[in-house]
């Protein structure tokens, strides 16, 4: 709790925030005149590119749009959206017809006995089956209402966006746990190494896992504990400051302490990010969600505000799923 | 208390017996090998002196009239082909296995594993042929150049292969953590990928090196002999060069009794050479990848 009140009154956290996204405009794209409204005005701070800038009109005018729809549907604000997603592995149908709204601002929780898709349907929410092979999706997924699926985007930039937390540890095994954590903004060109260190002690202070590493940042990620090495993927996950973060059981590798701190995380990140979780912990799922997906064979059987799913299920696999009858 | 089916001291035997058929076998494998270390060093064992490693071969007078002679010029060669040969090869073959591992589902995919299997079954002597073609016809010359490239065609297709499979042994899930994290895909190849699997990659690059040392066939017409070190060491690369496979080849069916011990003491260098590198790259793999 300690670390959380820390990083909530945490002085530079927008400065940082903006910083990191900005260090990405400037990489990626030509500094142009305009200005731009977030946060402080740095030198830095004016060179958007063009791309920014068009992501944040489009989000912008999303808004607008949304808001329209948000009177009618209790001022949420919808980020995400699939529609009609299929997903098979060869004849193997995974995800069935999906289509749902993922809001603004909120934690979604998926859940669902094993096997019914939820890990085949969250990978493509960031493009993560592209090096499936024999993954076939149809269908949309929209992200401030583009299609990500389109041709002409870029999955990198999804992926920028759009980051992924897996359900096993996977730090990278022959860098160090400070260039682990750094390696989203590292190794596209980000040379500041301010920033670099301001990023990865912010992200490894989200992680909970800053104050049993800082010694030894040097030392190889591979070289530590299971669930710490969780905690680090975390980390890099956080330090590229998504928008949206997908996590796939994310503590599922961890100990109660460690899975109580990620999930006061969760709860913390909620007002920068929109999060969706995959879990098989229904106390988790209603401790950190607002919304809940219950998934019942690559089929949608029912979403809707956490505790009315939790307590007053419509459909009866949903109740049967949560009263534990079968999954 | 159970008792086993069969008595302790019954099963301590058969222990016994599998082990001794074990080691019988062992030493069977073994034995060629030793055979051969043992014969070549006992032929070669007098031609080697200081003179073996300062002097050049000359003429066949030189031996005959017990004037000093060595094969300084064969090593030197051996050196600078085999050295061209590997900054050759290491590019395209490193290339060619990170396209086989990392995108299988390229459209030219295919095409280029049937090249590299084809060039790796293809005889020696016809990557000479090859090299020959490429690089002596239009030069108008034998070099060293041409032996270095009839060489990187047969550290090529060893060296695609041994990346193939240092690259798929890193884990799936290490790729998709680095596109997880905004990386483009040859990023991640070349940041995350590859330097987990730098061991594996070098000690293939050595295996493919072992194995190219060791080739007389390509450079008969390629870098094709000289018995006379060059004098100036660009005269290695663009003319006619010595290697010991090749001296030794030559040496062997010379008609001379004091070329043939300095042939076998060629082989005892080359033999060297080549054990050293395989236990180079057998150490290598043993290290703890991580
Ligand atoms: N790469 C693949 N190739 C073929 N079939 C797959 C592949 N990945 C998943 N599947 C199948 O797709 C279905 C959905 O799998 P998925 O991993 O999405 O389930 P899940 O809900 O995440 O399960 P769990 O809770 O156990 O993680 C399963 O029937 C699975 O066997
Ligand atoms: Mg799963």
């Amino acid at each position: 709790m300690e670390v959380m009140t820390k990083i909530q009154s945490h002085p530079t956290k927008n400065n940082l925030f903006n910083k990191v996204r900005k260090a990405f405009s400037n990489e990626n794209n030509p500094p142009n005149s305009h200005g731009n409204n977030n946060g402080p005005q740095k030198p830095m701070a004016d060179n958007n590119g063009p791309g920014r800038i068009k992501t944040g009109m489009q989000s912008a005018g999303n808004r607008e749009k949304n808001m329209e729809k948000a009177a009618k549907k209790e001022g949420k604000e919808v980020r995400m959206e699939t529609k009609n997603l299929n997903i098979r592995y060869g004849t193997t149908v995974a995800v069935d017809n999906v289509s749902l709204p993922i809001y603004n601002h909120m934690v979604t929780a998926l859940i669902g006995p094993s096997g019914c898709g939820k890990t085949t349907f969250l990978r493509a929410l960031n493009r993560m089956h592209d090096l499936t092979r024999d993954a076939v999706i149809s269908g949309e997924v929209l992200l401030d209402g583009k299609n990500i699926y389109d041709p002409r985007v870029n999955p990198v930039t999804i992926r920028r966006k759009i980051g992924m937390v897996f359900q096993k540890p996977t730090p990278f095994p022959t860098m160090s746990i400070y260039d682990n954590v750094v390696a989203g903004l590292k190794l596209v060109g980000i040379k500041n190494r301010k920033l670099l260190d301001e990023v990865c002690e912010k992200a490894l202070k989200q992680a909970a896992l800053f104050e049993e590493v800082k010694d030894r940042l040097k030392s190889p990620g591979g070289s530590l504990s299971g669930g710490q090495q969780q905690r680090l993927s975390i980390a890099r996950a956080l330090a590229i400051e998504p928008e949206v973060i997908l996590m796939d059981e994310p503590t599922s590798s961890l100990d109660p302490k460690s899975t109580a701190k990620i999930e006061d995380l969760i709860v913390e990140l909620r007002k920068n990010y929109s999060i969706i979780i995959v879990t098989h912990n229904l106390a988790q799922a209603t401790r950190v969600s607002d919304y809940s997906i219950f998934m019942y064979l690559g089929q949608l059987i029912e979403y809707g505000k956490t505790h009315k799913l939790f307590n007053n299920p419509k459909d009866t696999r949903t109740e049967n799923y949560i009263s534990g009858k079968f999954g | 208390m159970i008792k086993p089916v069969k008595s302790l001291k019954q099963r301590n035997l058969r222990d016994r017996v599998m082990e001794s058929l074990l080691v019988f076998s062992t030493i069977l494998v073994m034995a060629p090998l030793l055979i051969i270390i043992g014969y070549v060093v006992v032929q070669g064992a007098s031609a080697i002196n200081a003179d073996f490693f300062i002097h050049e071969l000359g003429s066949p007078a030189r031996a005959m009239q017990g004037r000093p002679t060595g094969l300084v010029h064969s090593i030197l060669g051996t050196a600078v082909v085999d050295f061209l040969a590997l900054i050759i090869a290491i590019p395209v073959g490193l290339g060619a296995g990170v396209m086989l591992s990392e995108y299988p589902d390229h459209k030219l995919n295919p095409m280029l594993r049937i090249i590299n299997d084809t060039l790796n079954g293809m005889p020696a002597i016809l990557k000479g042929l090859l090299a020959f073609a490429l690089i002596v016809k239009p030069m108008g010359t034998f070099s060293g150049l041409a032996g270095g490239v009839a060489l990187a065609f047969v550290m090529i297709p060893i060296i695609a292969r041994s990346t193939e499979s240092a690259l798929m042994s890193i884990p799936w899930t290490i790729r998709e953590a680095g596109l997880a994290i905004g990386l483009p895909r040859w990023r991640v190849v070349l940041s995350t990928v590859m330097p987990a699997a730098k061991t594996g990659l070098v000690t293939g690059f050595l295996i493919a090196f072992a194995r190219a040392a060791g080739e007389a066939a390509p450079l008969l017409f390629t870098s094709f002999g000289n018995n006379y070190l060059p004098n100036h060491w660009t005269g290695m690369i663009m003319g006619p060069v010595d290697t010991l496979p090749q001296r030794l080849y030559s040496l062997a069916i010379s008609p001379y009794k004091e070329w043939h011990a300095m042939g076998w003491a060629a082989g005892i260098v080359l033999l060297a050479f080549v054990i050293t590198l395989f236990i180079t790259a057998r150490m290598l793999t043993k290290e703890k990848k991580y």
